[in-house]
């Protein structure tokens, strides 16, 4: 491990964060909010976090050299996972300043944000100054495609490193197949994608009657499917169908693989980007999920309303729990069990490969299946020749052999983080689903950390391990993992 | 005719011993000097050590002089390079073996034409195209086309039960009135005859018939009772042949299985053949035989590289119940002893490229030169010229060459079938299948007649 070229990256993406602070810095200079308490620090805490941003990154950046031929997959594990635990910690000092909470929950609350889990620790927003709940919208966006990804997208230095990186922090890990020949242009589409879908997001949501601010930070947890929201009510405060039909489309569209955009946008292959099967997959199982759960709704009036209402609740809970984003309308807490099973379960589903989504990714589940249908021939023909296919395109074994330990690392990482939380006093349903929301960067479970609760009860200790959870399930376990590793510190 | 033949492998060292012993003055040349040593001792050559793709030793071998380059090294790339240097020390025709699909296949970028080369051949290409057509004519151990496929000379194993064993000829003739198939070569023993009225067919023999591919439905169930579908196929190897076999399989039959012996190979079929179950072991192994589920195999086809584990392999195959087999064979010494133990098919890649470059060389307006498997013989697709001495007069006044047989007649797209009163004109296109002693006059029968000859 060469630490100094590790440093020096690090010190780089630090000045873009102190860039990116700027943009919430502009919100407190420019929006008042008379009447809350806690608005008198909030310009100071952002110059602050900048200040100490662009301090401890010009300093490493001087400090230390990069050299760029000793960048390899473990430099750029390590980069990736300390910029995100450095990003949060300093992402949470406006949250510690202006006094709207302590440090542990500060750090959680930004962590969350960071990797678009959306749990939060706030039981209210409404004294919550709007430049910082616009700095906590805007932490997931950036983590929605990934703050490496955005360096990589703006940054010329990291080049040939980049793609190291790009690799440990993008969704979909070793599903990920790169076609442009440079990953510099590569990130710079899916930004360029993921800004354009945002805009479109604004507008429509402004058109439905939102607030052009709550627009654009609805639409910065909407695009990341992240979840935070702007009321305490999350998105059942704008009972608008027009909005949380938008919203529900939005959702949905984050949850889909972004080199399909590419392919549609750039390379106009429509009829072609849509034969994939795992995007095909995710729209059945989203129609299919939705249908299931809007009969079991109408049928034990879970919900109140017409069946528009309740269709949409059913499509809105649906959508927001298998994309990982985690906003809520209704308590599905309060839903007959089996719908909480359902729900729960699609916590260990998640998005497709390469989206903005967490969890586990869909493109996993199949190969698993692919896997396992692999395995019973093989009982049939010992010696046969037996490759897996994600649609023409074989697999390599490797990858097979990866996924297949993510899968079973992730159930490990659960029984583990449950068992835990349980051990702090939680009780069993809200531990394992807590621990599932937060590996899955969903958001709400079930029980104490349910859809109109919060992780405010959580124990200090256990916000740590739910931090660690968090940050394993955005970086898709090996990145982290690798670091606890001692061979990977051997120079 | 001039002729430099670069690489002496298979096919070159053959087509030189062809060529040479036909006339021509042929100049070889190979990198390998053990290769051109041996050459060198064996025929009538000039044999020459070096490398294809160098001007300097094309020219020490006579480039400058010759009127046909073959450029039939074992790389693609260097066969390109040879024609285009052929092409600038002005080689009239220029000829180059190419394997790679993306350069020679029916959507490649390359355009051959472009840089000068008259004729790609690609004998896996051509041998995957025969498989295929002896694949879907039951009982049919060889198939060539002509007329654009419209003509088909197909060579069937006669079996006890069939229809035709112990029949006369004439018999059958009038059998079949509609005169839609003319049996033209009677295989018997490894010798070759050209049948007339009063043989009778055995069983056993082997008859090579000349149908249309219209009325090829109604002639079958005269020739061979066994008229099921191939539904079950096992290839053992997966090169070239192989791999474009079972490609093309896929789409075709129910069930295709390759076996390889060579685990990376075997990696790479079973990556690039989505229809296909690849087994990886030795198709001599009884084990994987059954794995293969060789019992229920209508077809079992070996095609890699080594003569004697094809041999084996199919002998395995056979006694496995594998219902028709063919094997693949680069020397051709062996081609007339296999087909004697009793396997279907036997397959020489050398023979399909010969007959390719044969077209060059004949004299006359000759369409396609096509040398059959189990015999020397040669059918010739030719266009009857103006003033040829074949015009004019009924066939039965004509002397048509012994050893040779005019098989049928193709005018304004209709295959005729010529009695003794038939008459030829300028532009028909005459099907003539012959022995080797009779090639000679059936080209002067049919070129243009000279005052001075």
């Amino acid at each position: 491990m060469h630490i100094p070229s590790v440093l020096n990256i690090l010190g780089n993406l630090l000045l873009v964060l102190g860039g990116t602070m700027l943009l919430p810095l502009g919100v407190a200079l420019g929006l008042d909010d008379a009447g809350k308490a806690l608005e008198q620090y909030e310009v100071l805490a952002f110059f602050i976090a900048i200040a100490t941003a662009v301090v401890l990154g010009g300093t490493l950046r001087t400090l230390f050299e990069l050299q760029l031929d000793r960048v390899g997959n473990r430099e750029g594990a390590a980069t990736v996972t300390f910029t995100w635990l450095s990003f949060s910690l300093i992402g949470c000092l406006p949250y510690v300043i202006t006094g709207a909470c302590g440090f542990t929950d500060a750090y959680y609350e930004t962590i969350s944000g960071f990797t678009t889990t959306g749990a939060s620790i706030f039981t209210r927003l409404d004294h919550l100054p709007r430049a910082l709940m616009f700095w906590r919208c805007q932490t997931q966006w950036m983590g929605g495609m990934g703050i490496v990804v955005l360096s990589v997208a703006i940054l010329p230095l990291l080049g040939m490193g980049g793609y190291r990186m790009f690799k440990a922090e993008v969704p979909g890990g070793a599903t990920f197949q790169r076609d442009a020949p440079r990953i510099r242009d590569t990130a710079k589409v899916l930004w360029a994608l993921y800004i354009g879908m945002s805009a479109v997001e604004v507008g429509l949501l402004m058109l439905g009657g939102m607030a052009a601010y709550d627009a654009v930070c609805h639409t910065f947890t909407t695009m990341s499917t992240g979840g935070y929201s702007t009321s305490v009510q999350s998105m059942a405060g704008w009972p608008s169908p027009f909005i949380q039909w938008t919203v529900i489309a939005f959702m949905f569209l984050a949850g889909i693989n972004f080199g399909i955009y590419q392919q549609i946008v750039l390379s106009r292959q429509l009829r072609k980007a849509l034969q994939d099967g795992e995007l095909k997959l995710y729209a059945i199982m989203a129609a299919g999920l939705t249908a299931i759960v809007f009969s079991i709704v109408r049928q034990a009036g879970a919900v109140d309303g017409g069946a528009e209402a309740q269709l949409r609740a059913s499509a809105f809970q649906v959508v927001s729990i298998s994309t990982t984003t985690g906003y809520g309308t209704e308590d599905f807490d309060q839903w007959p069990d089996v719908l909480r099973l359902i729900m729960v379960s699609l916590m260990f589903v998640g998005g497709m490969a390469g989206s903005t989504a967490g969890g586990m990714k869909l493109q996993r589940w199949i190969i698993f299946f692919k896997a396992t249908v692999v395995e019973l021939r093989r009982t049939i023909n010992p010696r046969g020749v037996l490759v897996i296919r994600i649609g023409d395109r074989p697999l390599d074994r490797e990858v097979v052999s990866n996924v297949m330990g993510f899968l079973a690392m992730f159930m490990f990482l659960w029984f583990v983080s449950s068992f835990l939380l349980t051990l702090m006093g939680m009780d069993l349903v809200s531990a394992a689903s807590a621990a599932v929301s937060n590996l899955g960067n969903i958001g709400p479970g079930l029980g104490t950390v349910g859809p109109a609760r919060n992780y405010a009860e959580v124990p200090a200790a256990g916000k740590w391990i739910l931090v660690v959870c968090q940050l394993l399930g955005r970086l898709e376990l090996y990145s982290v993992m690798v670091l606890l590793y001692p061979r990977t510190w051997r120079r | 005719m001039n002729i430099l033949i670069v690489g002496a492998g298979v096919v070159g060292s053959n087509l030189a011993q062809d060529l040479s012993s036909a006339g021509h003055q042929v100049s070889i040349v190979d990198s390998d000097a053990q290769v051109i040593r041996r050459v060198a001792d064996r025929m009538d050559a000039l044999a020459i050590v070096g490398g294809g793709g160098s001007p300097s030793v094309l020219r020490r071998a006579g480039i400058e002089d010759a009127e046909m380059v073959i450029a039939v090294t074992s790389v693609d790339e260097v066969n390109l390079v040879i024609c285009m240097l052929a092409q600038q020390f002005g080689v009239r025709h220029k000829i180059a073996r190419i394997r790679n699909e993306e350069y020679s296949g029916p959507n490649c970028t390359l355009d051959p034409a472009a840089i000068g080369i008259d004729s790609v051949i690609s004998p896996e290409g051509v041998i995957v195209e025969e498989l295929l057509n002896v694949l879907e004519i039951p009982g049919s151990s060889e198939v060539a086309t002509f007329a654009d496929g419209k003509v088909l000379l197909v060579t069937f194993v006669v079996n006890a039960d069939a229809p035709l064993a112990g029949r006369r000829l004439m018999d059958l003739r009038e059998a079949s009135s509609m005169a839609a198939f003319l049996v033209v070569a009677l295989i018997r023993d490894e010798r070759t005859i050209i049948p007339k009225g009063d043989d009778t067919i055995e069983a056993g023999d082997h008859i090579s018939v000349m149908v249309h591919s219209d009325t090829l439905p109604l002639v079958l169930p005269i020739i061979s009772r066994r008229v099921d579908p191939v539904r079950r196929v096992i290839i053992s190897g997966a090169g070239i042949i192989g791999l474009r076999l079972a490609r093309e399989l896929e789409q075709r039959v129910e069930r295709v299985v390759l076996v390889e012996r060579d685990p990376q190979i075997a990696e790479d079929a079973a990556r690039a053949l989505p229809g296909t179950l690849v087994l990886n072991g030795e198709a001599t192994d009884p084990e994987i035989l059954r794995e293969a589920d060789a019992e229920h195999c209508d077809f079992f086809m070996a095609l890699s590289r080594d003569d004697e584990y094809n041999l084996l392999s199919s002998l395995m195959a056979r006694r496995n119940k594998a219902s028709r087999v063919a094997c693949l064979s680069t020397s051709p010494t062996y081609v007339p002893v296999l087909a004697s133990i009793g396997l279907d098919v036997v397959v020489n890649p050398r023979l399909v490229t010969v007959g390719e470059i044969l077209r060059y060389v004949r004299h006359g307006p000759v369409h396609t030169v096509t040398r059959l498997k189990e015999s020397d013989a040669e059918v010739l697709e030719m266009e009857v010229v103006p003033k040829s001495r074949a015009i004019s007069r009924p066939l039965k006044e004509l002397e048509f060459p012994a050893g040779a047989i005019l098989s049928s007649v193709m005018r304004d797209g209709e295959m005729h079938i010529p009695g003794g009163d038939f008459e030829l004109f300028a532009g028909d296109v005459v099907i003539v299948f012959a022995l080797p002693e009779a090639i000679p006059k059936i080209e002067k029968f049919f070129s243009r007649r000279r005052l001075l000859l």
